[in-house]
């Protein structure tokens, strides 16, 4: 018995050689926190198992890409692109798992080197999977779905605060953040093309289960039907003719958005956190460790904030009727109230970065931008993220400082475009609240 | 112990696991690993915090001698605190091997330093106390274990090493035919084993054991394996298997888990 105390002094030697043997060595605590119990715990997995396991595929989608990104040289981007593209596919087409997967299962390497990310995007994802499972749930009463999901708002931000979301809408967080003319910017959408609209289907297919669910109320077969339709639909025709923009939850949610405009902004603010964070990590210019402190910092920005309650219901429904059972051409353009917020920050930010712009090259910049907006490469559009097509026309633009440093907040632009929201949204009418005492059905 | 009562007891179950799944529901994860589900291994991450676990491995153990013992392990994991998880169990033995122990209440804990980095491992202590409740047990024993987890390659395959440490407080005497066998007040186990997920759902565990038995002068070996299948999002079921090496180890053991968050 005396070469068990040797072989585990060797066993531990060598872990923690290899610990000391790189300078940017770093840990960090666990801190995982459980699912919020009720009586709804489950609903959607058990009423809708098929689309749990389409969940389950987007999800495998979000986890892997990290690890993709963060392990594959840009040269080989075109085919890295297409292989994963095919593989989510085949993974969601397919359904290969019943159960959604947490970030590490298929994201093992990023989890080592950015751990706060996936403790981010999981409890989130515990928070979406808590109001599905609410809205399918026959044991919660239709009328009391809002303050079941009210409970479950108060007690995602209570219990991790950390990492959870802002429930102020994407206009505000999105200038807090103030990464436009960071140097990765853009990158995943205009280098990954497919793997990026992969997410942007299951950016649509979220919020279009939550409406399907608010069309349909509670009665059985009714809900059934409507989340059918719904998946079938995706197969038909938004896989064929995906997204060109990350579709919002006030455009294609907007009964839910007026129930719970909270839980409503969490969504978009995550499914903008997972954008960023593939920007960043496809980005070759810094270090891992630079990568960690500024996705880090992306996600103290978005972070909820005491006060964000006041912004909460500061949005409006551009298509208050829709029905997610048909999948008209606005929905699958590339303009719509994303590419509107990032419009407005952009001309909010060219007075600091260009005071003396002649209005041909303002226009050529406007083009520019527009086309570093929209996924992939077309012709004319300059590679690189949207910094590298703005430097490229105005080599003389003033950068502000912490605009290009990792980690850094760029704070005359986050202010110039937090000014910039208030002056033209401040007094704007709360979104109205949803009467949630008659319940729809789409039961036979 | 017969055939049939081993049948019996796995059928058994066998049965009241199956019976239980369709209710379940909450967050177990076929990734992180509990002693005893199915193998002896332990990985150093605790159970969420809020969470709350009932387990329920079954393992049949065969000695050399062709005894048979089924050893139940009702337990109650709760994630109170981060990073740190409680337990509190109270195993029970049927069959024809040494059922000294059955009833004993164990209560135990593991706290975990960090999540693992791309160099460092994530590192735990875990410790319980075993109390006196159950057949034919005197004191209050002790037990501690230090555990390492690493992955490898920014991969999910993963090395685990625990060391284990076991205390008896009142070590007795047992005949054995002519042989008196004394029991050893301090023992220690080495276990080193891997991991790793083999579908979207399954996970595969694999660990070697070289420990001090619990008689003076008895050393034993084994090695073991086990699948892990996330049921649904509140269920792991788990099937092992361990093979003993040498004389004094236990000739198989088999376990049937279930871990149901609820």
């Amino acid at each position: 018995m005396k070469f068990i105390p040797s072989i585990a002094f060797a066993f531990s030697g060598l872990l923690l050689l290899g610990a000391c043997s790189s300078s940017s060595t770093t840990t960090e605590p666990r801190k995982e926190v459980s699912y919020i119990r009720g009586p709804y715990n489950a609903a959607f997995f058990r009423r809708h198992g098929d689309s749990e396991a389409l969940s389950a595929g987007f999800h495998f989608h979000h986890g892997r890409e990290h690890d993709v990104l963060l392990q594959t040289k840009l040269a080989d981007r075109e085919k890295v692109d297409a292989d994963f593209d095919a593989a989510v596919f085949d993974f969601v087409k397919n359904q290969k798992s019943k159960v959604g997967p947490s970030m590490e299962l298929f994201g093992p390497y990023t989890a080592r080197v950015m751990w706060r990310l996936f403790r981010t995007i999981d409890w989130t994802h515990q928070h979406h999977e808590q109001t599905y499972d609410i809205m399918a749930s026959q044991r919660v009463a239709w009328a009391k779905k809002k303050e079941w999901t009210d409970r479950a708002v108060k007690l995602y931000l209570a219990r991790n605060k950390e990492v959870a979301r802002s429930v102020a809408p994407l206009d505000i967080t999105m200038r807090r953040a103030a990464c436009m003319m960071k140097p990765y910017f853009t990158y995943y959408r205009n280098f990954y093309p497919k793997s990026n609209s992969q997410a942007w289907v299951a950016h649509w297919w979220h919020p279009a289960i939550y409406e399907a669910q608010m069309l349909s109320g509670n009665a059985a077969g009714g809900q059934e039907a409507a989340i059918k339709s719904v998946n079938d639909l995706m197969f038909s025709d938004v896989y064929k003719n995906r997204p060109q923009r990350m579709i919002l939850s006030r455009e294609l949610m907007p009964r839910y958005s007026r129930m719970s405009p909270e839980s409503a902004n969490i969504f978009d603010n995550l499914h903008m956190l997972h954008g960023l964070a593939y920007d960043i990590l496809s980005y070759e210019g810094w270090t891992e460790q630079q990568q960690r402190d500024e996705l880090y910092r992306v996600i103290d920005a978005m972070s909820y904030q005491p006060g964000d309650e006041k912004y909460v219901r500061k949005f409006e429904l551009p298509y208050p009727d829709v029905d997610l059972r048909q999948y008209p051409a606005w929905m699958a353009g590339p303009e719509g109230s994303m590419s509107k917020i990032m419009m407005e920050m952009m001309m909010e930010m060219m007075p600091m970065m260009m005071p003396d712009l002649a209005p041909d090259m303002k226009e050529k910049m406007m083009a520019q931008f527009q086309m570093k907006m929209r996924p992939g490469m077309e012709p004319g559009e300059t590679e690189g993220s949207l910094h590298d097509a703005m430097m490229k026309m105005m080599p003389g633009m003033k950068m502000m400082p912490g605009a290009l440093e990792p980690g850094k907040t760029p704070e005359m632009m986050r202010e110039a475009m937090l000014k910039g929201w208030q002056e033209k949204h401040g007094n704007m009418p709360d979104v109205p609240p949803l009467d949630m005492s008659q319940e729809p059905t789409l039961a036979r | 112990m017969n055939k049939s009562f081993i049948v019996r007891s796995l059928l058994l179950a066998t049965s009241c696991l199956l019976g239980l799944a369709p209710l379940a529901h909450a967050q177990s994860d076929q990734i992180n690993l509990d002693a005893g589900l199915p193998t002896r291994l332990e990985d150093a991450y605790p159970t969420a915090r809020g969470n709350r676990e009932f387990q329920l491995p079954v393992r049949y153990q065969r000695s050399q001698q062709g005894n048979n013992l089924v050893e139940y392990t009702p337990t109650l994991e709760l994630g109170l605190f981060r990073n740190t998880q409680l337990a509190v169990s109270v195993p029970i033995y049927s069959g024809n091997g040494d059922r000294g122990g059955s009833g004993n209440v164990q209560i135990g804990g593991l706290y975990n330093f960090n999540t693992e980095g791309k160099f460092l491992p994530a590192v735990a202590l875990a410790g319980a106390l075993t109390l006196p409740t159950g057949l034919r047990s005197e004191g209050t024993d002790y037990n501690g274990r230090f555990i390492l987890t690493k992955s490898l390659f920014g991969t999910l395959n993963r090395l685990h090493l625990n060391l284990a440490y076991f205390h008896n407080s009142q070590p007795g005497v047992q005949a054995e035919g002519n042989e008196l066998k004394v029991e050893r007040p301090d023992r220690l186990a080495l276990l080193v084993g891997y991991s790793t997920r083999i579908a979207p759902q399954s996970s595969l565990v694999v660990d070697f054991v070289r420990e001090q038995r619990r008689f003076r002068g008895e050393m034993g070996s084994s090695l073991e394996a086990g699948i892990r299948r996330q049921m649904n999002p509140r269920l792991v079921l788990s099937l092992g298997a361990a093979a003993g090496l040498g004389t004094d180890a236990d000739k198989f053991t088999t376990t049937l888990g279930f871990q149901h968050a609820f």
